[in-house]
């Protein structure tokens, strides 16, 4: 069973390759790169949706060289869940990679007007063919690995090849300082990780998982230690909230694809992790599931809050990514409050509603992110306030983008509700449970607290993209950037199609996605009892769908009737006679979030700076206001100073002598002499 | 299947007299006579028979927003119990879908907003945004008050779980509970405090001027939707205020109007009592309530400790 | 009559809400005297009249609930409306922590207190875990206003509130009336009543006398 991922592995990676050989002409890298990683894709998908729907697992050894830990893989229900998100989003942003790069004068992203008027030789792909095929090839590679060393190492190639593809376009002091902020943040979690998989090893006895799981569950220092060590290891990678800091730098900086990619699917590789280790750790004390609720919620609002802050399409949608993993946190803490107090029905609802969310936020963030890129190739810019009335010269993608915000707001009848509706029903019935057993209130209080929560961050992720969807696709353009846009070619238009359809479907039958994550689900619930499937959840849904778009069609019926002879006039919108209209005088992205963040002002700073006339008469005015990530600039910003401004001192033996290096050489020679030689070895 | 029957004709029929019951005591309480009760017929009729004017600017969006919201507040419709006990679609989670339907009629509604291009209607949607963003959650922690003490979450059997076996003693969660969704109820519906819907100027509307640019059929859709709103509010207020006679149907459609009708007297007796709250303080009125409902929850948890 | 006990506290606890969200200062002492009405009947409510209780604990009873109403509901509200109109002030200018905020705060204020109430060991079962709840959560509203508000008229109003907290957890741990408890609280009252007192005529002697607060500012 694992013989199709080494397959789709070895395509990946061969066809990766054979782009650097080819990488004297853009188009033929490109062609075998992208046509690799879609066979791949279809490859992969096939064969994880394969074995999540008949179940089985398998492993597999193979020859090691180094000391440590040995070449274990292995497949099971959870891996290949996380195979299939990754397969399928990485194919989607293969084929929209060929059509992004694939003309490059068509496009005004990767050789905008504003920076070289003069021709510009288009920028080699070949190398970033080559890191996409090394990321996915290392993400599959994370999901199959059965050894905690060959795990990291899988880690770490997926970090170094994430900063290659960040920095693609290098040339650019923001990008070159973002892959900087996102290979430190990578580092610092891989150093827990190294703590935490060395701490499981000596529990188990070796590196491998079989051991790690047959040695039984530590106790409950190891335990802890291995919780806080995992969530805030795998959470940086993730993005939970006060973790998250890199996400929008690098997801901003990177190309429209990576971008999908990364934020569908490599941040989604940080909950693997914290799930995996947590099938280690046997069964959870209840803080556990408070602290994972606390975390997803303080995630949730804040990213979302942040999101309705920014101008720039891409921050704001990474915002959203710290949004979503939020909601990712709450479901796997209603699923751990429901293995804490002994009720599978709730465990199960928590951990499914998790697992879908990560399969519909990398399905509607990978189209939002295409989107973008779209966007972005159509204007040249991705600034918020520079566009406007696309919709009109981009059917398609406002299409698409308008299915993939309603998704991601959680709205019916599309997949982000449907994840939703299974978190909901886990809180639910986890405080019916617990209020029934006395003395189990800081749960009761956590599960209660997720309805508001949920409710509070659909709310404001549906004003988000309302701002987002109705400034860049409806009204007028703001300026003249929007001149001449027009739909992507069909390599970009394809993947943000079958992404927006798959929102669709898995929203209209829910049934059939929720196969996929039963098997997932309960191999991180363990236990020996069977439990019940999921489609009675979500069995009348499709029946809703169905009245939903029947009304719709009745109406449109009556009203097709009703209007047939009726005049219809058409004329410019009521400026209450106001005769002069300018596309200027349109309600701004900040304008409409000013009243949505107003109450949350203690929450969210945003620092105005205004120059603003004095006096009777009018004269120059000026107006900047950005929002302020209160993590990067309160703590972060003043760490890392304090740092350096410590390490400055230090630095003073390096004078560039190069007497006084040899005489270090020397002294330390003598000490280790001294040290080691009387006593016949330290 | 006559119980369906009577709960689609009272979907249909029905909400617009509420609308004329408010007009009818908010002109009394302003010493007029007032439009007659079936006054809101006639303007949809009339409605229905114009043509339309539609902006330059404006897009398929736009034409589709009305429809769309309508449907929406339709298919909500029938996951509520009117006239019985259960309602024509009744699942466990509709509690969820419900609200989530209303959510997904104030979106469309919303861009349909914004595609006009004009700041006026830019302006409602912001606003609408805001406050929808914080009723949210005090509707769905007021149902949690309900939802959490029957150990239900689907409509039909959190009302069969209602305590009306024992009417001596009170229950302060279920009045919190109806006092919050009240608030909410004036708050989604653009009822002052919240928001003044009989005010035309632009600056001081949030879901008139949303609305301000349909016309003819479409602006007939819009209104019999914002009816279909209160009236399904209401309808939630009733079967959490009454004892349902469960076992009559017509005695049940009885009951629902009567007490559908006394909500909109009190609406309209609220309205003309209080002045609107500054735009300001309406996050502070819908957080306010939203701790309330809290407070319920609390005592909830308090009673199922003890 | 001991169902209608909880009632009555979950209107104590939405009164205090309510004084939480409002900076109209006419509106927070029209909600102590509604408090006040409240508390005369919360002990009528605990303890409960039945046919077999004797006649002068009845009497007893309605005599605490007069006292209670005429002090809280009738005298202190009259003095502080005197004092306002003395000095023509009518709203709590910006508190310390914005009312927004204030309301999220005191809602978990309110959440500790319940959590304090249930989680006591058995061998308090006897009290009325709700009424200790109510009464903490009061007595923490009462604290917070004190500490949030600028202005003297609202610290007392505050103090107010935590006396009434007092009184309702006194009730809830003694389950009966007790007379200490009631002539404390009452005294006390007098106490604030007379401060004010104190306050209003002072004020209307020397209106330049800046007090703590806005008026030196608004000066």
């Amino acid at each position: 069973m694992i013989w199709p991922f080494a397959l789709a592995m070895a395509i990946q990676l061969a066809s990766g390759i054979a782009a650097l050989l080819f990488r004297r002409s853009n188009r033929v890298a490109l062609a075998i790169g992208s046509a690799g990683s879609f066979i791949a894709s279809l490859i992969g998908v096939t064969a994880a949706g394969q074995l999540l729907l008949s179940g089985g697992s398998a492993v597999a050894a193979m020859p090691w060289q180094l000391p440590v830990g040995e070449l274990l893989v292995g497949v099971d229900a959870l891996s290949a869940f996380f195979l299939l998100c990754i397969y399928l989003v990485s194919g989607l942003s293969a084929v929209y990679a060929a059509g992004y790069f694939g003309d490059p004068s068509d496009s005004k992203a990767v050789a905008p007007k504003a920076v070289a008027p003069k021709a510009v030789a288009p920028k080699a792909v070949a190398p970033m063919v080559f890191s996409f095929a090394l990321l996915v090839v290392s993400m599959a590679g994370i999901t199959l690995a059965r050894d905690g060393v060959l795990f990291l190492v899988a880690w770490e190639l997926m970090s170094i090849s994430g900063f290659f593809l960040v920095t693609f376009e290098h040339e650019r002091q923001e990008v070159r300082s973002a892959g900087t902020v996102y290979l430190i943040a990578s580092h610092v979690g891989v150093v827990l990780l190294l703590i935490l998989f060395m701490l499981l090893a000596q529990h188990g006895g070796g590196f491998s998982f079989a051991a790690i799981t047959a040695a039984g569950a530590p106790g409950p220092y190891l335990a802890n230690a291995c919780f806080i060590l995992a969530l805030v290891g795998f959470g940086t990678k993730a993005g939970f909230w006060s973790l998250h800091t890199w996400l929008p730098e690098a997801h901003p900086a990177a190309p429209s694809h990576i971008s999908a990619t990364m934020s569908g699917v490599m941040i989604k590789l940080g909950i693997y992790g914290v799930l995996r280790v947590l099938s280690f750790l046997g069964p959870p004390p209840l803080w556990w599931s408070v602290s994972v609720i606390g975390l997803g919620v303080v995630s949730g609002v804040l990213g979302v809050l942040h999101a309705l802050a920014q101008h720039d399409l891409k921050r704001l949608l990474a915002y959203h990514s710290v949004e979503n993993i939020g909601i990712i946190a709450i479901g796997i803490g209603v699923g751990l409050l429901g293995q804490s107090t002994g009720a599978p029905v709730v465990a199960l609802l928590g951990y499914a509603g998790a697992l879908l969310h990560t399969l519909n936020h990398g399905l509607f963030k990978g189209l939002l992110f295409h989107g973008a890129g779209s966007v972005l190739h159509a204007t040249g810019t991705k600034s918020l306030d520079e566009l406007g009335g696309l919709g009109r010269t981009m059917p398609i993608t406002a299409v698409t983008f308008l299915i993939g915000s309603a998704a991601i707001s959680g709205l019916p009848p599309l997949n982000g509700f449907i994840s939703e509706l299974l978190i909901y029903l886990g809180a639910f019935r986890g405080a019916a449970v617990l209020q029934s057993e006395a003395g189990q209130s800081p749960g009761t209080v956590a599960a209660l607290a997720v309805i508001p929560a949920l409710a509070l961050i659909g709310g404001l992720a549906a004003a988000c993209f309302v701002k987002a969807y109705g400034t860049i696709f409806l009204g007028h353009p703001r300026t003249a950037a929007c001149d001449g846009a027009a739909d992507p070619p069909p390599g970009m238009r394809l993947p943000m199609i079958i992404g927006a359809a798959l929102c669709v479907a898995i929203g209209i039958w829910p049934a059939a996605a929720l196969r996929l994550v039963e098997r997932p689900a309960s191999l991180i619930i363990g236990g020996a009892e069977p439990l019940p499937p999921l489609g009675q959840f979500v069995a009348a849904i499709p029946l809703v769908a169905l009245v939903l778009v029947a009304v719709v069609i009745g109406l449109i019926g009556l009203r097709y009737a009703l209007m047939r002879n009726r005049e219809v006039a058409v004329g410019p919108t009521w400026g209450c006679g106001y005769e002069a209209p300018s596309s200027r005088m349109q309600y701004t992205a900040a304008s409409f979030a000013e009243p949505v963040l107003e109450p949350f002002a203690v929450a969210l700073k945003r620092p105005v700076h205004a120059d603003l006339p004095k006096g009777y008469f009018p004269a120059a005015a000026n107006y900047e206001q950005h929002a302020v990530d209160v993590i990067a600039e309160y703590v972060l910003a003043p760490a890392s100073f304090g740092l350096l401004s410590a390490l400055r001192k230090i630095r003073v033996i390096q004078t560039g002598h190069m007497q006084l290096y040899l005489g270090f050489i020397l002294m330390t020679i003598v000490v280790l002499l001294v040290w080691y030689l009387p006593g016949g070895g330290g | 299947m006559i119980e369906y029957g009577v709960h689609v004709l009272l979907v249909v029929l029905f909400p617009l007299l509420m609308l004329g019951v408010i007009g009818r005591v908010k002109a009394l309480f302003a010493g007029r006579q007032g439009p007659r009760l079936l006054q809101p017929y006639f303007d949809v009729w009339k409605l229905l028979h114009k043509g339309a004017v539609y902006s330059t600017t404006t897009s398929w969006t736009f034409r589709a927003a009305p429809i769309v919201s309508l449907a929406t507040l339709l298919t909500a419709a029938l996951l509520l119990p009117l006239a019985s006990g259960s309602a024509p679609l009744a699942f466990s989670g509709d509690i969820i879908v419900f609200a989530y339907l209303l959510g997904l009629g104030r979106f469309v509604t919303m861009i349909a907003a914004l595609d006009t291009g004009s700041s006026f209607e830019g302006m409602g949607a912001s606003r609408e945004a805001a406050f929808a963003a914080l009723a949210e959650p005090a509707l769905l922690l007021a149902l949690a008050i309900v939802c959490v003490s029957a150990s239900a979450i689907s409509f039909h059997e959190v009302y069969a779980a209602l305590p009306w076996g024992s009417w001596g003693v009170p229950h302060p969660e279920i009045l919190v509970a109806v006092v919050v969704i009240f608030g909410v109820l004036l708050a989604e519906t653009s009822r002052v405090p919240v928001d003044d819907p009989a005010t035309h100027l632009e600056l001081t509307m949030i879901h008139e001027v949303m609305v301000l640019d349909h016309s003819g059929p479409d602006l007939a859709l819009i209104h019999c939707g914002s009816a279909l709103k209160l009236f399904l509010f209401a309808a939630l207020l009733v079967h959490l205020l009454v004892p349902f006679p469960t076992d009559s149907l017509w005695l049940g459609a009885l009951v629902l109007c009567t007490g559908a009708l006394s909500i909109a007297v009190l609406v309209g007796v609220v309205e003309s009592s209080m002045a609107r709250l500054r735009l300001v303080q309406v996050p502070q009125f819908l957080v306010g309530a939203s701790v309330l409902a809290a407070i319920g929850l609390l005592v909830v948890i308090v009673r199922g400790a003890q | 009559m001991t169902g209608y006990a909880g009632t009555l506290l979950v209107v104590l606890l939405a009164l205090d809400l309510y004084m939480i969200s409002t900076s109209r200062l006419g509106a927070c002492i029209r909600a102590t005297a509604l408090q006040g009405v409240v508390l005369a009947v919360l002990p009528l409510a605990l303890t409960g009249i039945s046919s077999s209780t004797p006649t002068s604990e009845v009497l007893r009873l309605v005599a605490v609930a007069i006292a209670t109403l005429c002090v809280k509901s009738g005298f202190i509200p009259w003095l502080m409306f005197r004092t306002l109109r003395g000095r023509g002030e009518s709203r709590e200018f910006e508190p310390f922590v914005s009312l927004h905020l204030s309301q999220i705060v005191n809602g978990a204020l309110f959440g500790g207190a319940f959590w304090i109430a249930i989680s006591l060991p058995p061998a308090w079962a006897h009290i009325h875990t709700m009424g200790l709840g109510v009464g903490l959560a009061t007595l923490f509203v009462g604290l917070y206003m004190t500490i949030n508000r600028r202005k003297e008229i609202s610290q007392v109003l505050g103090f107010l509130v935590l006396e009434s907290g007092v009184m309702v957890i006194g009730w809830a741990l003694l389950r009966q009336p007790s007379f200490i408890i009631e002539v404390g609280a009452l005294l006390d009252v007098l106490v604030a009543a007379m401060v004010l007192g104190i306050l209003a005529t002072g004020l209307q002697a020397s209106p330049d006398e800046a007090g703590v607060g806005e008026e030196g500012a608004q000066a």
